[in-house]
């Protein structure tokens, strides 16, 4: 990982003007949201979208515009660059995080609502782990596609397995018509659903059940780093690394 | 010579890192073993009674019912049994004032849900989780919220139902 990647990708954050909006805006949404009592998870939904629209341009506009010679004095590896790219990415959405766990601990001192530290906390943490792995899957599809494309991939990717997920469950319970085949081959083989379900709870997990759920902790932390391995293993191998062009 | 240096360079300009790869590894091996020997499952504190014969304890000791619709994909559902029925005062609550029941939706998981889940759920016109149904001895609601509001506003409403 290249310590000047990660910092030059921190420091473009933070010289935007829209990242400097967002986290203001995000103060004055979750003020309010603790003010009219909004349960303590509800204001880390915010930090979905902000992930997405910060990591659409993960793998890219330093190609674009050339400024990756101007910010590296040698060349470096291009796992170098990509985890860098990742590891800044992360970072400075984690500051939205921070700043949130920080407006709703200072919202509820202010409207005297009781803090339960322990739910805080993991909320906090679950954002911050849901951000790494969208952050990862995101450059897993960047380092094939290009910029924008990889969220698009990310979005109809969720909506396709979760549809198809519903639409098999529906054909599991066919007994006649045109789905009763389906049906009695889901039926016959659990395990096709279940094998299907593995792979979305993987790829998009729910929630944990429970506070600090060490399994859930580790599924989001591997399964992050096993996407950015394979981003690292096809943006290596790609011929010619393209961006926002 | 320059040549050479430009090929040596350009191997290891794509050369994939080892501490990731080792990461990787470890995260998997931790992973498996995790999964080995599960956490002790922290369960809620609620005593949730079989729907079958809820109706008829509420009517022996003249209690409410206290219904709680959910699914186990649903995360805000997850959300209220940490905060609420992992609860000692809540749970306390809802133990002493109420029959409670437990009514999972198994419509995504498995097609179609139990008939009598089903028909609790038409009765109380159940059509988003998680969706809490406090209903008297005769069946009627007394008071009903949809979505998880909060555990101040589940205490709130657990309070005026007594």
């Amino acid at each position: 990982m290249s310590l000047v990647v990660v910092l030059e990708t921190i420091r473009r954050h933070f010289a935007h003007l829209g990242y400097i909006a967002v986290l203001l805006i995000l103060i004055v949404i979750v003020v309010l949201m603790t003010a009219i009592g909004a349960p303590p998870g509800a204001p880390y939904a915010l930090i979905g979208l902000f992930t997405l629209v910060a990591g659409c341009q993960l793998i890219g506009p330093e190609f674009s515009s050339g400024t990756l010679q101007l910010i590296l004095s040698k060349p470096i590896g291009r796992s170098s660059y990509l985890t860098g790219r990742v590891a800044g990415v992360v970072l400075s959405i984690w500051v939205g995080v921070a700043i949130i766990l920080c407006s709703d601990v200072i919202g509820r001192l202010i409207a005297g609502t009781p803090i339960v530290w322990r739910t805080v906390l993991w909320m906090a943490l679950v954002s911050a782990l849901k951000v790494l792995l969208t952050c990862s899957l995101l450059a897993l599809f960047g380092s094939f596609t290009r910029s924008y494309v990889n969220v698009g991939i990310y979005l109809g990717g969720q909506i396709l397995l979760s549809g198809i997920y519903g639409l098999l469950a529906i054909m599991k319970g066919a007994a006649s018509g045109e789905m009763a085949a389906i049906g009695r081959l889901l039926r016959a083989h659990p395990g096709i659903l279940e094998g299907y379900r593995v792979v979305e709870s993987n790829l998009f997990p729910d929630d944990p059940m429970t506070s600090f759920d060490r399994n859930w902790i580790l599924m989001m932390t591997c399964n992050a780093v096993v996407a950015v391995l394979l981003a690292c293993v096809i943006f290596s191998r790609r011929e010619v690394p393209y961006g926002a062009d | 010579m320059a040549r050479t240096n430009l090929t040596f360079d350009r191997t290891k300009q794509r050369a994939l890192p080892i501490w990731l790869l080792i990461l990787a590894v470890l995260l998997i091996v931790a992973r498996i073993v995790s999964e080995r020997f599960p956490e002790k499952a922290e369960s809620d504190l609620v005593r949730w009674m079989p729907m079958n014969i809820a109706m008829g304890m509420a009517r022996q000791t003249h209690r409410p019912v206290f219904y709680e619709f959910s699914a186990a994909w649903c995360g805000p559902c997850k959300a209220m049994e940490r905060e609420v029925f992992m609860d000692e005062d809540l749970a306390a609550k809802i133990n002493n004032r109420f029959i409670a029941v437990k009514v999972v939706d198994t419509q995504r998981e498995q097609g179609r849900n139990w008939p009598d889940v089903q028909s609790l759920m038409d009765r109380y016109e159940v059509h988003a989780f998680p969706t809490v149904v406090i209903a008297g001895t005769d069946g009627v609601v007394l008071d009903r919220v949809v979505g998880y509001p909060g555990p101040d506003k589940m205490a709130a409403m657990i309070d005026r139902s007594r």
